[in-house]
């Protein structure tokens, strides 16, 4: 029979599922320490590795996008149609009243064009964070390609947690535990020092490998480099 | 030792006034039970785990229904019967699991978390895709269990629990579990208890 091995994603109700096994403690722990295994992941996600997210995505007719509920913060957004992705240019002076459907910025005004290399962006984004929305410019009532942090909490079926992040979560766990169970200050800071060697480790998993680097950096050189 | 050769134990080691004078086996019974549930208190305030010797599953058999209150749209289950009240959140109920013992998986809940749960992550982001609901929550309410974030199929099956059963729920000729090695300290907590009374004043006219 063929080896079989565990899942290299683990559901977020397993791990601290694991935690009470670990530790010995009543299943009368788990509700509050569920809570903060979610605390955990989305500080992590959203906060700390900044993983981010992809949504396709339709503009209206004036060009706004409403962001994803679960979005934190902003990376980029694309044309969906791109076989390589250009990135909109970030234009705070867009008037978001101004600009729709008909009426669109005169893209060869636009001071020294994208990147600094003469080239004319077409599209611009500009963001209102109090109300949620990203309004565009040149891409009205097209697909677009938004790319954002996410909180990384599912609401439609349980979360998925990378194996590299159960230590850190864990270490997080056993941490508030004893805060709720009013151990020492010395033992809580004991706890806390643990957590965030687990948080450094953790970001450690995530730093590319040597040859995706050099893949980086030859993709942002100039042409004349020979690979 | 069985349950009525507990109680013999004790009968046969009380006093009497007179030939015909004894104590009633339900006044026994009781003073047995509330030195037992002591002891019980002990084992669990130093590690709960080792209250799987003296707890017992109900449904193995015949499941537990789970029923849904129509007025309140809860589902609960009754608690088939009497259980030893400890301080936690599932008190005397140890464990619930589906009759079937599939992957659905039970965790205890305090009231107040059950009300808090539904605005929280607890309550928002444990269902899984096609099969919501896989891991479920109870608060222990008097002699029902009420649930949070039940399945269909769990409603259909039942569920199985057990119980940490008072000594009052024995049959007098089961098996009784003395907490671990107090046999004479609960035996003489009884018979401090019953030494106190007089027995012409318990007797039983109904035997002898």
């Amino acid at each position: 029979m063929a080896a079989t091995y565990s899942s290299a994603v683990i559901k977020i109700g397993d791990i601290v599922d694991a935690f009470l096994l670990k530790r010995e403690l009543p299943l009368s722990r788990y509700v509050p320490m569920l809570e903060y295994a979610f605390d955990c992941f989305r500080a992590h996600v959203a906060f700390t590795s900044r993983l981010y997210y992809r949504k396709t995505m339709t503009t209206d007719v004036n060009g706004t996008l409403t962001m994803p509920d679960d979005m934190v913060d902003f990376i980029g957004i694309a044309l969906a149609s791109d076989t390589s992705l250009w990135y909109f240019t970030e234009n705070s002076k867009l008037n978001i009243d101004a600009v729709t459907a008909v009426k669109d910025i005169d893209d060869d005004l636009e001071g020294q064009g994208y990147g600094g290399r003469g080239g004319i962006n077409d599209y611009y984004y500009k963001i209102d964070w109090t109300g949620r929305k990203i309004y565009t410019d040149g891409a009205e009532a097209q697909s677009v390609m938004l790319f954002y942090i996410s909180t990384g909490v599912r609401t439609d079926e349980e979360t998925l947690v990378d194996a590299s992040l159960v230590p850190m979560i864990d270490s997080y766990l056993y941490m508030r535990l004893a805060e709720n169970d009013d151990k020492s200050i010395n033992e809580i800071d004991r706890r806390r020092v643990a957590y965030e060697r687990e948080v450094s480790m953790a970001n450690r998993y995530k730093l590319p490998p040597l040859k995706q680097v050099r893949d980086i950096i030859l993709n942002h050189t100039a042409q004349g480099i020979v690979r | 030792m069985t349950k009525g050769e507990m109680r013999s134990s004790v009968q046969g080691a009380l006093r009497r006034i007179d030939k015909t004078a004894k104590f009633h086996d339900a006044l026994i019974d009781r003073a047995i039970e509330s030195s037992m549930n002591q002891f019980l208190y002990d084992i669990y305030r130093k590690d709960p785990r080792d209250l799987d010797a003296y707890t017992r599953e109900y449904g193995t058999e015949v499941a537990l229904a789970v029923t849904e209150n129509e007025s309140t749209e809860e589902y609960y289950t009754n608690i088939p019967v009497p259980y030893v009240a400890l301080p936690e959140k599932n008190s005397g109920v140890r464990y619930v699991v589906g009759h079937n013992r599939d992957h659905t998986k039970f965790y205890p809940m305090s009231n107040r978390e059950m009300l808090l749960a539904r605005t929280s992550y607890v309550g928002s982001s444990t269902a899984e895709d096609g099969d919501p609901f896989t891991r479920s929550f109870y608060a222990v309410q008097g002699q029902k269990l009420i649930y949070f974030q039940v399945n269909s199929d769990l409603v259909s099956a039942g569920v199985r629990m057990g119980i940490v059963i008072p000594f009052g729920v024995y049959a007098d000729s089961e098996e009784v579990n003395v907490p671990f090695g107090q046999d004479d300290k609960v035996f003489i907590s009884v018979m401090q208890k019953l030494m106190q009374q007089q027995p012409v004043d318990q007797r039983d006219n109904n035997k002898d």
